[in-house]
């Protein structure tokens, strides 16, 4: 009998501490979320590198919420607790940006540094967007965190939002990944909305080549400029510039090849999942959080906007040799933006090759979007 | 107005800041750009100056022997051809036709500025994208 009552009890407590009894109708909603990310993810392909790990670290913390519980008396804390620190300690942004460097060829911006105004006038959609938020009823620091969505850089996004308001990392991070998974399908009608078929099939210079040298001495450049100017935007913009310079010093290729593959791999997941296991029903199925997915998505079409029509009036002062579609590039998102003008501007001329072109405004958004990371924290802070 | 006038700070601030710190990248890249190609292409002229004045020390004989070169950059408009007669080979390999002639040989007009293989080589590169 004893034994019987034991086996009861056991079998009464497995229930009472499974799903069935533990999560609430929001987790449910917040698993059905995660399984269609995974299907955008898998079957889609959108951004599957980083929509698949928030995808399940959403559907993980929904199915077990203890995973991210902090450590009490009685309990270690969960896995993705331990793992999160590295996102509210603003760790992994800048590691992911040190892989981002190490990877990108910043010749096309140095060929033609006028990219750079694309790149900056790309970022407006930040500030619009920060107003719109003040408008909405959010204090200014989490208006400055959902503002900077519109930079279409997630782990700047995350950076900004984990000094400024670490409670909005969930919705935030997510609204800013999505969107960017999201580029090829927001940008395209702006981009023809506000052009002319012929601004469109501009074919642009072939641009000159650029040395090793002026490569080398970019990143030392810029992280001196920015890290005077704006103290900051130093974390960023200086892992990103390191990263830059293992890869054209030529001398570090080891430590180059393990922040392109090996670190920025293992970040991504940890990002990943983390930033996923933030997205718990509770916190995410709000009116704030619609909110900051509306305004997100504002503040990147405002964006895209702004360097579209920046492009048209350098197409203008330059006599019609600038094709206004790179200036959508500018929006940061590298290099899927950069893609998207060169496959809108293939679609009038197939004969177009736009990449190399938008690929200056795209990483001259990168800088810019930290930039404008480092206004709003100095600011806001 | 409070917010308004923190709105507006942002809004200024954001801009002035941004464009400022761009603009002053665009000016620097450019300032330092045209240093170092000036530079590096000193350099490349002074050595081939080098490389000149070295090769007439070490062989003065050889200076007698053609007085005017030809330059190097002046390549024959003609045809080269063995390369007509590759060509003419794998044609008649692909689609073995007889009695095959090549009539004439002229530079065909394309509307694009790119070379046929160049584009071909832009395409290859970009298709991943």
């Amino acid at each position: 009998m004893e034994i019987l009552n034991g086996f009861v009890d056991s079998v009464v407590g497995l229930f009472n501490s499974s799903g069935l009894c533990v999560l609430t109708w929001q987790n449910y909603v917040m698993i059905g979320i995660s399984i269609i990310l995974l299907y955008l993810a898998i079957k889609k392909q959108y951004e599957p590198l980083l929509l698949l790990p928030i995808a399940f670290g959403m559907l993980l913390v929904n199915l077990y919420p203890p995973i991210m519980a902090a450590p009490t008396e009685t309990s270690n804390g969960g896995l993705f607790y331990y793992l999160y620190q590295g996102v509210k300690l603003g760790i992994y942004p800048p590691l992911i940006f040190l892989g981002i460097g190490a990877m990108t060829d910043f010749g096309p911006l140095i060929a033609n540094p006028k990219s750079f105004i694309l790149g900056a006038a790309a970022q407006i959609g930040i500030f619009i967007t920060f107003i719109g938020a003040i408008l909405l009823g959010f204090d200014p620091k989490a208006a400055g965190s959902i503002g900077i969505i519109g930079g279409a850089d997630g782990p700047t996004a995350i950076f900004v939002t984990s000094i400024l308001k670490p409670e909005f990392l969930g919705p935030i991070a997510v609204a800013a990944y999505s969107y960017m998974a999201l580029v090829p399908i927001i940008q395209p009608p702006i981009m023809k909305l506000l052009t002319t078929k012929k601004e469109r099939s501009v074919v642009m210079e072939q641009l000159r080549p650029v040395s090793k040298l002026e490569k080398i001495m970019f990143p030392v450049i810029v992280v001196i400029l920015v890290a005077i100017f704006l103290p900051d935007a130093a974390p960023l913009v200086g892992m990103l510039m390191l990263g830059n310079l293992f890869k054209e010093s030529g001398v570090v290729d080891r430590i180059c090849k393990a922040a392109q593959n090996e670190l920025m791999n293992i970040v991504t997941i940890f990002l990943g999942v983390t930033v996923g296991a933030t997205a718990t029903g509770e916190v995410f199925l709000s009116l704030d959080t619609i909110k900051i997915i509306a305004l997100g998505l504002a503040a990147f079409c405002v964006g895209t906007a702004c360097g579209v029509l920046f492009g048209k009036l350098m197409y203008k002062f330059t006599g019609g040799k600038v094709n206004p579609l790179i200036g959508s590039a500018g929006v940061s998102a590298v290099p899927m933006a950069a893609r998207v003008a060169q496959r809108v501007g293939q679609k009038e001329n197939p004969g177009n090759f736009l990449l190399m072109h938008a690929m200056g405004p795209n990483v001259a958004g990168v800088i810019g979007s930290a930039v404008a990371a480092g206004v709003l924290i100095s600011v806001l802070r | 107005m409070e917010n308004l006038t923190l709105c507006l700070t942002i809004l200024i601030t954001g801009f002035a800041v941004v464009f400022s710190v761009l603009i002053l990248l665009i000016i620097i890249i450019k300032l330092y750009g045209t240093i170092v190609t000036k530079a590096l292409n000193y350099a490349d002229t002074r050595r081939a100056r080098k490389a000149i004045s070295s090769e007439k020390s070490a062989a003065p004989v050889a200076a007698s022997a053609p007085t005017n070169p030809e330059p190097e950059n002046n390549i024959s408009h003609e045809p080269d051809t063995q390369i007509v007669a590759v060509i003419a080979a794998a044609v008649d390999s692909i689609y073995g036709a007889d009695n095959v002639r090549i009539t004439g040989i002229k530079k065909r007009k394309t509307s694009d500025s790119r070379p046929a293989w160049g584009m071909a080589g832009i395409f290859e590169n970009t298709k991943p994208f």
